[in-house]
């Protein structure tokens, strides 16, 4: 059974909405871990030496952040793939189609009515016609 | 023929009933349809990208686990015939957002078939409406006269029919013109009615598709920022040093020279990591303000004011034309930004 709009409306921002805050939990230790990084760099730009523990610190700061980042990318791309497959897309889909399908059929009802003005003014062309004809009658009858 | 009067005088009430035409739109929403097309492109972009990224995440996958890949068919007599690598249960390199880019070009026929309505010209392809019908009763009306008087009942019918007759070409051409136009309008109003109530879902999900193009984008740019910064503090701590090494004054000439070469080297180090430093925040500050989402959201005002619009007795030109340049306006500033992301994502192609 097809979602409705209001369903179709909530599951789209239900997997986004759980997708964010997964992306929001990352991005902010990756800032904290930057915070940390930023320590150790302004200790370097001040021209002083970091010790062998800052050096190590500094390394795992850097994996901890490639890590997270590899992780971030995983689940922004899973969850596109799982909203592409959902029956909401499905749903939006074939209401737009649909849409256009009756789109289709607008444009060949108004094509109708242009195909009908203009058979109505065959019509009156041939009245005209006729007029002209039934005026030469007449002339013709009033001379006589 | 009173029948036909009946028609104009129906046609002319129809006419009072659409206070606008189908004409008018015929620009709005031409602009409206170029719009979706660069969407389209931009969608295009942005999927063909994440698709790119989730191959070489496939890629990096096998390479941390090889049992993750599998192979499907590629045998010569085994049926259905194929031959595809598998993770996962998916292509190692897939077709990506196959659904939502369906939803795309939907949109792009959507735009297409407005335009046709609005400004199709099948309104020109009606025949105009016989002129010569009023010459025609009149000449009648004379002829019935003469005939009349002819036989000693005489009759005045050509002042009576000159008084009604002769416009009616043109108001029956007029109206029935009106009466297309009122259907296209009617049509116009129904479409974007509908697809009013589906928009907003179908911009949600491209935006979301080019928000998370931008945050994949943004995390690099980050990570470059940080390499950028952490050469920057290399390259300035010693010129910080050398700087408390200047020699007094009176210090030999020949240790002046050296220490200035010394100090001029480091400072044209630190100068090029500035430079890359700089070029690595402009990237990012770019990427922060998100501007692809912008597009897709722009593009859903436009719709919006569009229907807005069609459904007003006195169309709001004003409100249409303001949507479409802020979307202009936009998509100008994503160029200008897309270039600062690519020379902060390739630093190498900077000349």
């Amino acid at each position: 059974m097809p979602l409705s709009q209001q369903q179709r409306a909530a599951t789209i921002r239900e997997i986004l909405a759980t997708k964010q805050k997964l992306i929001d939990r990352i991005d902010t230790d990756m800032d904290n871990l930057d915070d940390q990084l930023q320590a150790l760099d302004d200790k370097v730009a001040a021209g002083e030496t970091l010790t062998e523990a800052e050096t190590r610190q500094r390394q795992i700061f850097n994996d901890s952040l490639n890590t997270l980042q590899v992780n971030a990318q995983r689940i922004e791309l899973m969850t596109l793939e799982r909203l592409d497959n959902s029956a909401a897309v499905a749903g939006v889909s074939s209401e737009i189609n649909q849409a256009n399908q009756e789109l289709t059929q607008v444009q060949q009802q108004i094509k109708n009515l242009t195909d009908t003005i203009n058979q109505l003014n065959d019509f009156l062309k041939g009245v005209t016609s006729l007029l002209t004809s039934l005026t030469g009658l007449l002339a013709t009858l009033a001379v006589a | 023929m009173r029948c036909v009067f009946r028609s104009v005088f129906v046609a002319c009430a129809l006419v009072l009933l659409a206070a606008c035409s189908t004409t008018d739109f015929a620009q709005p929403i031409k602009d409206f349809s170029t719009a979706a097309k660069k969407a389209q492109t931009d969608f295009t972009g942005y999927a063909g990208t994440l698709e790119k990224l989730k191959g070489e995440q496939n890629v990096n996958d096998v390479a941390d686990d090889p049992d993750l890949l599998k192979v499907d068919g590629c045998k010569l007599r085994v049926k259905p015939a194929r031959c595809v690598l598998l993770v996962r249960g998916e292509a190692l390199k897939p077709q990506y957002l196959v659904h939502t880019g369906q939803i795309m070009t939907a949109i792009v026929t959507y735009s297409d078939d407005l335009t046709a309505i609005a400004s199709a010209d099948d309104i020109g392809q009606l025949k105009t409406a016989s002129d010569a019908i009023p010459g025609a009763v009149n000449g009648l009306a004379s002829a019935v006269d003469a005939f009349s008087a002819q036989q000693h009942r005489p009759t005045n019918l050509s002042a009576q029919v000159a008084a009604i007759s002769t416009p009616a070409g043109e108001i029956l051409t007029i109206a029935l013109t009106k009466i297309a136009e009122y259907e296209k309008l009617k049509a116009l109003r129904e479409a974007t009615a509908r697809m009013d109530a589906i928009f907003p879902d179908a911009m949600l999900l491209m935006a979301n598709v080019a928000i998370t193009n931008q945050n994949i984008s943004n995390r690099t740019l980050f990570r470059n920022y940080e390499a950028a910064r952490a050469a920057y503090s290399a390259a300035a701590g010693p010129v910080k040093n050398k700087l408390k090494e200047r020699p007094k004054p009176g210090a030999p000439q020949q240790q002046q020279d050296a220490y200035n070469k010394e100090l001029a080297d480091l400072q044209s180090t630190l100068r090029n990591a500035l430079n890359s430093y700089n070029t690595a925040a402009q990237g990012l500050d770019a990427g922060l303000k998100n501007p692809s989402q912008a597009a897709f959201t722009a593009l859903a005002d436009s719709h919006a004011a569009l229907v807005r619009a069609l459904e007003m007795p006195e169309p709001d030109f004003k409100t249409v034309f303001a949507k479409l340049q802020e979307f202009a306006q936009i998509t100008a500033t994503v160029a200008a930004d897309v270039k600062k992301i690519d020379d902060a994502l390739n630093p190498k192609t900077k000349t």
